[in-house]
């Protein structure tokens, strides 16, 4: 069944890719609406179908002269006709043929099928609901487009806290883990999740109980389950200046496990160059020198597991060294003793092999700056822990026995946050190299301004170029997120095929990161209320604007339904009481 | 320097004079319109029969002490003609005038409860005709491009006259038949309304309660000291009701003078000449009892200055009233564009050529 809504204007033109539909009297038609026009060849030799969405709509009073002619209209004095008419940017014509559709023309809305053509929806072959358009029709995104086929990434740009980016790159994830475009590989499918503001992000296994009735209904339209994520691994820091391993939580008890890394796997996997930020390489020697000492701390610490192995030990978390320092320490098991190891090899008694042809005061800049970050970093690499409790926090996120792993970084300083993201980031990308594309692991990162900076180099931003432009065929999809993407690295935010828009500023709205939001689009995204984004991906020629339905998983504490168990426990604890 | 300055000075006041002296003003409507003053000397007192006196012999301007109860709903007619092309036909000794034409007539509907004004009746009709007792005939114009509509030519009744002014004639009568006709249904249909008819009432039908209204002064009906009074009149104020008696016109009409507008767009203020302003209005005296006709005379002077308009909108303010302007400026939009149907008429008129 069609709705006609109006007819195509005569007296502005019509071209084959943007035409005006004067609206019939009685009739709606709003920004974002999806119409169907049908023009018969001029020649009788056919029909062509122009699909399209309203990206401008208007009223005027037609036949006033004058812009004070409106009170005498309203007085009752002059009459006037409303002249309704909205304005169509083309996204199909089929058949192709660019002719432009005829004045007069029959304008539909575009519902069900109609719709699904227009917006290019039918021919994708693995869709996956990307939200629901203001026709309350779901969205889809091709998921060939997300998961390497044919492109990869998707970017979400957007103010802070109303945007709402990490909460849609989640509904994503959602979607994604409960769709059928996964196929076999659902099971496999795993997504790294950095959280990086608040403990919001803890709660994702858990049911929300905020949850209303139209919210179940706006799941159904979409085809998504209403239930919590499911096997998710969370992550934390330790506490910092305590001998026992905790995590750094405040509103988590349960379940979460902390990640370490040992000195001899920060040696051996070539991880020390990550303890570096950005500025720090750039300037004189220093990214030298650093290279030269990763090199020498990997073959330290192959030597140190060679003689484990002849040994018969287990690999151990320390190096064995010759003699350092004041006290001739021979084993370096914390942070602070890899800093006084390397202060004494290349600054007290200088060794050639260590600081090769570099002068004294690089190395001086390079331990100062080991110093700087040692009160960050000293609890998160540690040599003093028995090798089996130390592998209990070894964190790998393609482990099989979870889906989703939460890493927080939200407790780190700003080094070690670079140091946590870059190492994870970098084992992961080793670890694909060796598996192959499939089955592909998310990356969930927000903040990506801080991480691949537009200006500058560093390891991580490095790594991270490296993941946008080779991911794709390794498998590695980054869902990342900042709030202005004139800011991030060109090649990352360029190479993400899925565009993602929410509340703009409106000075970052002008930046031409953002052409691929219409003239109108520009504008409306400094009015996006918080649950609405414009998506652009490359199939479909216009933006769309979607609303993501409220989340079924908590994401805040107190929306986190308390399981059976729990409430249980809760009562035993009252009547103790 | 000085001398200069002084000279200059002498000469303003002399050219300041002279425009004072002589009562020259300003035609305010624009050339393209037929003047709203068009008295000659010799025809400045009418040929018809005027009687000053059915209201009150007293002639000194007067508005009603209070405001009268005003009709809820009021309705304007009004009409436009086009000659779309000019014929000239016969052969030998015989020559016929004949035209296209557009009529255009239509009716806004003001409802002064609600406050809204909206058009109704728009009716178009093209036609055809011949002066001569040449009769006419159906004729259909095609489109040689695009849109589908032709355009279709009525024959109407040929006159008897066959000068190159019966084109016009022609037309014109068939579109104040239109108005007529209009006007007896609407009133037919609302008879509580006020029906205010564009132009003078005219004396085809049945005479009824339309109000006619006449912008332009061709006629001066009164003499004496009775038209010293139109000078004088303030925007809103009317002269008493005067009966006329044509000689050509069978029909008795009362009439009255009325200055319209408002303080701000007065003569005095925008150094018009005294007369801008005067609208005359008329009922036919056999269909409106002279008790009646005071009433509506009356609201009048509340209701013309309402509508009427402003010279910043209209050319012909304040006499051009909106509802009618804006009337016109939508029955011309739906008459079509002029030079597109006058160049399909022409390349029918060449296709003839061609065939025979």
């Amino acid at each position: 069944m069609k709705t006609n809504i109006g007819f195509v204007l005569g007296t502005l033109e019509a071209t084959p890719l943007e035409f005006w539909v004067a609206v019939s009297p009685g009739h709606v038609l709003r920004l974002d609406d999806v119409v169907e026009v049908q023009t018969h060849r001029p020649d009788g030799e056919g029909v062509v179908r122009f699909y399209g969405v309203v990206d401008y709509v208007r009223t005027i009073y037609e036949g006033a002269q004058f812009d004070t002619d409106t009170f005498l209209v309203k007085s009752g004095s002059l009459p006037a006709n409303i002249s309704y008419a909205a304005h169509v940017q083309v996204t199909r014509i089929e058949p192709e043929e660019y002719l432009p559709p005829q004045p007069g023309d029959t304008v539909n809305l575009a519902v069900d099928e109609d719709l699904k053509r227009a917006l290019h929806f039918d021919g994708m072959e693995k869709r996956i609901p990307a939200g629901m358009m203001r026709n309350s029709f779901p969205a889809y995104l091709n998921f060939e487009f997300i998961n390497g086929e044919k492109g990869a990434h998707v970017n979400i740009s957007g103010v802070s806290g109303v945007a709402t980016k990490t909460s849609y790159a989640l509904f994503l994830l959602h979607s994604i883990f409960n769709s059928a475009a996964l196929g076999s590989q659902r099971a496999n499918t795993k997504a790294l999740i950095f959280n990086v503001k608040g403990e919001d992000l803890f709660f994702l296994d858990k049911s929300n109980n905020k949850l209303r009735a139209e919210d179940y209904a706006s799941y159904k339209t979409l085809g998504v389950p209403v239930e919590a994520f499911k096997d998710v691994r969370f992550c934390a820091a330790p506490r910092k200046g305590s001998r026992d391993v905790d995590p750094h939580l405040d509103q988590r008890p349960d379940n979460v496990s902390v990640y370490l890394w040992s000195i001899r796997e920060l040696c051996r996997d070539r991880l020390f160059s990550f303890l570096f930020a950005g500025e720090d390489l750039e300037r004189g020697n220093l990214g030298f020198l650093v290279a030269g000492v990763q090199e020498k701390l990997a073959r330290l610490a192959e030597d140190n597991n060679r003689a484990d192995k002849k040994a018969n030990r287990k690999l151990g978390v320390h190096l064995e060294v010759e003699p350092f320092g004041a006290l001739d320490k021979q084993k370096i098991e914390t942070f602070r003793d890899l800093l006084e190891f390397l202060e004494d090899k290349l600054v007290e008694n200088p060794d050639n092999s260590w600081l090769g042809r570099n002068a004294a005061a690089t190395a001086e800049a390079l331990i100062r700056r080991l110093w700087g970050i040692n009160n960050e970093m000293g609890h998160l690499i540690r040599g003093d822990l028995p090798p089996e409790q130390m592998a209990k926090y070894h964190l790998d996120p393609l482990s099989d026995a979870h889906q989703l792993t939460v890493v927080d970084i939200n407790k780190l300083g700003g080094k070690a946050q670079k140091f946590v993201v870059g190492v994870l980031l970098q084992k992961l990308f080793s670890e694909k190299e060796k598996r192959g594309q499939n089955p592909v692991v998310f990356i969930v990162l927000d903040e990506l301004n801080k991480y691949a900076p537009r200006e500058g180099r560093s390891p991580i931003k490095n790594l991270l170029v490296e993941i946008a432009e080779r991911g794709r065929s390794l498998g590695i999809i980054l869902i990342g997120a900042q709030q202005t993407a004139s800011e991030v690295e060109r090649r990352v935010v360029g190479q993400a095929a899925i565009r993602v828009v929410g509340r703009l500023d409106s000075a970052e709205a002008e930046r031409p990161e953002y052409n691929f939001l219409t003239g109108a689009c520009r504008k409306r995204s400094l009015l996006l209320k918080s649950g609405s984004m414009f998506v652009h991906q490359p199939e479909v020629p216009a933006p769309l604007l979607i609303n993501f339905p409220f989340p079924a998983y908590a994401t805040r504490q107190i929306e986190a339904k308390r399981t059976e168990a729990e409430i249980a426990q809760i009562e035993d604890d009252l009547d103790r009481f | 320097m000085i001398t200069f300055s002084c000279s200059k000075e002498v000469k303003i006041t002399f050219t300041n004079n002279f425009w004072r002296d002589n009562n020259f003003r300003l035609e305010p409507w624009g050339t393209d319109y037929e003047p709203p003053i068009e008295l000659s000397e010799e025809l400045s007192i009418s040929q018809s029969e005027v009687d000053p006196t059915v209201e009150t012999k007293d002639w000194t301007a007067f508005k009603p002490q209070q405001q009268p109860p005003l009709p809820h709903q009021l309705i304007f007619i009004d009409g436009r003609r086009r000659i779309d092309a000019a014929l000239v036909g016969g052969e030998r000794d015989t020559v016929y005038y004949g035209a296209f034409g557009t009529i255009a007539v239509g009716a806004v509907e003001v409802n002064r409860a609600k406050g809204t004004a909206s058009y109704s009746h728009l009716t178009i009709r093209r036609i055809l005709g011949f002066g001569g007792n040449q009769q006419a005939e159906l004729t259909r114009i095609p489109c040689p491009l695009g849109s589908k509509a032709e355009l279709v030519y009525e024959p109407i009744e040929p006159t008897e006259d066959n000068t190159p002014q019966v084109r016009k004639s022609l037309i014109q009568n068939v579109m104040l038949k239109a108005e007529d006709r209009l006007a007896a249904e609407l009133l037919a249909k609302e008879p509580e309304t006020l029906v205010i008819r564009d132009g003078q009432l005219r004396w085809y039908g049945k005479p009824d309660t339309t109000l006619g209204y006449v912008k332009t002064m061709r006629k001066n009906y009164l003499s004496g000291d009775c038209t010293a009074l139109l000078w004088q009149l303030e925007p809103g104020e009317r002269t008493p009701i005067f009966a006329i008696q044509d000689k050509s016109e069978l029909r008795r009409r009362w009439s009255w003078y009325l200055r319209s507008g408002t303080s701000d767009i007065c003569p005095k203020r925008l150094g018009y000449h005294e007369l801008q302003g005067i609208v005359r209005l008329e009922l036919y005296s056999e269909a409106v009892p002279l008790e009646q006709a005071k009433e509506i005379a009356d609201q009048s002077t509340y209701l013309i200055p309402q509508y009427a308009s402003h010279p910043s909108r209209d050319p012909r303010a304040p006499q051009n009233l909106t509802p009618v302007g804006a009337l016109e400026r939508e029955l011309g939009r739906r008459m079509g564009d002029r030079a597109l149907i006058e160049r399909r008429l022409r390349s029918f008129f060449a296709s003839l050529g061609v065939m025979s």
